[in-house]
């Protein structure tokens, strides 16, 4: 067994173990502490999504919220119009919001970095608006109460809840494991490295960008889903452009291109605004836009990427466990610096 | 008298060195032929002359002032003139425009003066004066890179491959260009070349470059002359 | 249902309120090539800063021009302390620290100025002019002539002045203008500087017709942005036009398209967006952008 084999099942271990302390911990809370919880698991899934697209594939989106919302909307309707069971909800809102962020893709995909932002940022903006715009459906400004799916075995509501969200996310953790292990990773990054390049040893950047970004809206869907059915209601302000904006700063606190770093930058979402209310309203804000700025600056591939410098450097072993593949932010790197010793051989 | 003096130049990128322990001279108004295969070190040459690249380390003096402290504004000052490779204009501006920044440190009417100049050397450039430089041929850039050098009133200019992607003819009138704006500007040049027998027919003096070390170094007509040697180092 | 000429009319008003604020996110691209998410809230700042001036006692237009000032400084403090040092790093690292900085500094006038709302002095005679059927507030007037003289002002400053030359050169090609002795590191301070001296004009226009809050800008911050990119992003005249566009067209699908109405305006900006970028990926005044290998 070689080394990388090694670190590959140490890794599982790892999470094998984590997955069954965590499936422990609701029976020792309290409702209140498991509620928090869960919304951890549910931001870590949309964060994960966004390092998919954004962080591995350089498509620097801010509409991630706006899926949560289709997602989390889709869910109480299914539920409550249609009379779909609660467990079968979460899949379907999951591909609800795979197929209209594959549509909504295709155009937007085709602008580049700051228009592509812009036009995110705007979708962040359409969703409440839209929602208020059919009461009759969606409940207007008041919202929608979701009914919580009935526990199996005598858990309650949210140890149940708390039971689901932690499957699923480790369910689509594993997924988004493999998909960036798979050759879809490599290729993925060197659309964010160097699309041009990239397209010219053959890879498809305009589909697998189109792919990438319906498997991030399927991942918010799915997270929106748990998150109304966490809290009980769906309401149309939950989704906006604030909720964008920290999903994107955890995104780069936990790191931006890692997988790990989506639990760290959700339990940030999570946690903070709590704490920081207390100093004031606005702390919030202050907090989450110095820890963008910060971490763009000092630590690029975030608080995770911090954390496997320190245990490797603890090990004396290089940095590089496979799966998490050392990076910047997106479109980063060597790559496109103004000179390079890699570019300066080619061409002085 | 000599107007650069370089003596133990050492530079590199990050942990990488390129350029290791370099002595060269290049005499008021005189023309340096830097030679040697993709890799040795040229353009990382120039760039640490002209401040561009700061992870550096030796003497390097021109008429006297120390240029390893110096950032590219410092260097442009100091009356030294890099046309980086790849033509280095101003895409989005105009001809003429290109040319103003090029005069930054000169006075309006000195800029006047030099602009008359440069069109004298490159007569197109006066026809394409208000065209953006983005939509030049080639050559016309390349021309527009040098001349954008030109306005600063240079001591000396260092070079990076100004034949790169033109054709053989253009590259010769270039060339004779070169030669005029040396000989008439009293300017001293540095230049990197792939056309070793273009660049040691306009040279006084030359180096042949590899792996970041001086292998060869001599008169332009001594290398120019001896058959084994261009074979060896120049492969012509 | 209005009159047609009442439409424009608000519309071109409104839309110069965008224009002002895209006029400074223009201004920081071409003058250092990076866009700022964080112009409107930094407008917001300069428009507390404004405020707080006039309370103090200064005269409007001293106000004014003391937070245009203070906020020049403020923009040159950020360029210097927070942008350069991950300028070149990647394309999007700086429009991403602009992102924090959005929430940063929205958060901090929460914090300082609190979240109520107030009233900003007005700066025009709260008259009408009478044309015909059309009523033409002077404020509207006011703010489409404010702007005007702005654009014209930066115009010439790009097109005829040296200082204006070296920032598109700056922001054009940082190598070859340092080479020519071009001091690239001023001008990029300076250019974040001016463009925040003219977010505080902006400012003051959109507080003629929306209380100064922490939360004053968020919604004219899709608008600028959606203006500025329609312009082609480096264009000064773009940026108003492209205001006017989405103004006008904002003011007329919101009254004449019953299912869009005023809850869906949002719609506007976003479709214009689309629809021109995918026609024309550089906006309508846009120069040439070539794709870098």
């Amino acid at each position: 067994m070689n080394v990388s084999t090694l670190l590959a099942h140490r890794s599982t271990l790892v999470a094998v173990v984590a997955i069954v302390v965590l499936a422990i911990v609701p029976f020792q809370l309290g409702p209140y502490d498991n509620g928090r919880i869960t919304i951890i698991f549910v931001f870590a899934i949309a964060i994960l999504g966004l390092n998919l697209i954004a962080g591995y594939t350089g498509q620097l989106s801010v509409a991630q919220s706006f899926f949560l919302g289709i997602g989390g909307y889709g869910s109480a309707l299914l539920l409550d119009r249609v009379g779909v069971p609660s467990l079968l909800c979460i899949p379907l809102s999951g591909l609800l919001c795979l197929i209209v962020g594959g549509l909504i893709a295709i155009p937007v995909l085709r602008l580049r970095g700051f228009y592509l932002m812009v036009v995110t940022l705007a979708l962040t903006f359409l969703l409440s608006p839209l929602l208020k715009r059919f009461p009759e459906l969606t409940g207007g400004a008041e919202g929608l109460s979701v009914s919580t799916p009935t526990p199996l075995g005598g858990l309650y509501d949210d140890q149940w809840i708390y039971l689901v969200s932690l499957v699923v996310a480790a369910i689509l953790f594993w997924a988004a494991r493999n998909l960036v292990r798979s050759q879809y990773g490599p290729a993925m990054i060197a659309i964010r490295e160097r699309e041009i390049v990239a397209e010219a040893v053959g890879v498809d950047a305009s589909r697998i960008k189109t792919q990438a970004f319906a498997i991030a809206s399927m991942y918010a869907g799915i997270a929106g889903s748990l998150y109304v059915f966490a809290i009980g209601y769906a309401s149309p302000d939950s989704f906006g452009m604030h909720l964008g904006l920290l999903l994107f700063a955890g995104a780069f606190i936990g790191g931006i291109a890692t997988i790990p770093g989506a639990i760290i930058g959700a339990a940030f979402v999570q946690l903070v605004p709590q704490y920081a209310s207390n100093i004031n309203d606005s702390f919030t804000s202050v907090i989450f836009g110095a820890a963008i700025i910060l971490a763009v600056r000092f630590f690029p591939d975030g608080l995770a990427g911090l954390g496997r410098d320190a245990i490797a450097r603890f090990r004396r072993k290089p940095a590089d466990a496979p799966g998490h593949p050392t990076s910047t932010i997106p479109a980063a790197g060597s790559a496109v610096r103004e000179a390079t010793p890699r570019k300066e051989r080619a061409s002085s | 008298m000599t107007l650069l003096d370089v003596q133990g130049l050492s530079a590199g990128y990050g942990d990488v060195g390129v350029l290791h322990d370099l002595d060269f001279q290049i005499a008021d108004g005189g023309v340096v032929a830097l030679l040697g295969p993709n890799g040795a070190g040229k353009t990382t040459l120039l760039k640490s002359l002209s401040g561009l690249l700061s992870r550096r380390s030796g003497r390097a003096e021109l008429e006297g002032d120390d240029l390893m402290s110096m950032h590219p504004e410092a260097t442009a000052r100091h009356g030294m003139a890099h046309v980086p490779e790849g033509r280095g204009t101003l895409t989005d501006l105009s001809v003429e425009d290109n040319l103003r920044v090029g005069g930054y440190l000169r006075s309006s009417s000195e800029v006047q003066e030099t602009m008359k100049v440069c069109f004298d050397y490159f007569p197109v450039l006066a026809d394409r004066r208000t065209q953006q430089a983005g939509n030049l041929s080639g050559g016309e850039q390349q021309m527009l890179a040098i001349s954008r050098g030109l306005m600063l009133r240079p001591r000396l200019m260092l070079l990076d491959e100004p034949s790169l992607g033109l054709a053989p003819n253009l590259t010769r009138q270039l060339f004779a260009a070169l030669g005029q704006i040396n000989h008439e500007q009293s300017v001293a040049m540095l230049i990197v070349e792939q056309n070793a027998s273009l660049a040691l027919d306009l040279a006084s003096t030359a180096y042949v470059l590899e792996s970041g070390r001086i292998v060869l170094a001599g008169t332009a007509d001594d290398i120019k002359g001896d058959t084994s040697l261009r074979k060896a180092y120049l492969g012509y | 249902m209005t009159d047609l000429l009442q439409l424009l009319v608000s519309g071109l008003a409104s839309g110069s309120i965008y224009g002002a604020l895209a006029l400074a996110i223009v201004f920081v691209f071409r003058s250092t090539g990076v866009v700022n998410f964080s112009q409107g809230e930094l407008a917001m700042i300069s428009t507390f800063v404004t405020l707080g001036l006039y309370k103090a006692g200064a005269p409007l237009v001293i106000a004014i021009i003391g937070s245009m000032v203070i906020s020049f400084v403020l923009g040159a403090a950020i360029e210097r302390v927070l942008i350069r040092p991950v300028q070149g790093r990647s394309e999007h690292a700086p429009s991403i620290i602009t992102l924090g900085l959005f929430l940063g500094l929205s958060g901090i006038a929460g914090w300082i100025w609190g979240l109520d709302p107030e009233t900003f002095p007005g700066m025009f005679p709260e008259r009408s002019l009478e044309v015909g059927s059309v009523r033409l507030s002077y404020t509207s007037l006011g703010i489409i002539a404010v702007l005007l003289a702005t654009v014209a002002v930066l115009y010439v400053f790009f097109e005829r002045t040296r200082l204006g030359l070296m920032m598109k050169a700056a922001a054009s090609n940082p190598a070859t203008s340092r080479l020519a002795g071009v001091p690239v590191s001023r001008l990029l301070m300076c250019g974040w500087g001016v463009a925040s001296a003219v977010g505080a004009l902006a400012g003051a226009l959109i507080a003629q017709s929306v209380y100064v809050s922490p939360s004053m800008m968020v919604a004219v911050i899709i608008y600028a942005l959606a203006a500025a990119a329609l312009g082609g992003l480096s264009s000064p005249v773009g940026a108003v036009v492209g205001g006017w566009i989405i103004g006008v067209a904002e003011a007329v699908v919101s009254d004449r398209v019953g299912f869009i109405g005023g809850d869906l305006k949002i719609v506007v900006p976003l479709v214009i967006i689309f629809a021109v970028l995918l026609v024309k990926p550089t906006g309508l005044f846009g120069a040439k952008e070539v794709s870098r290998v």
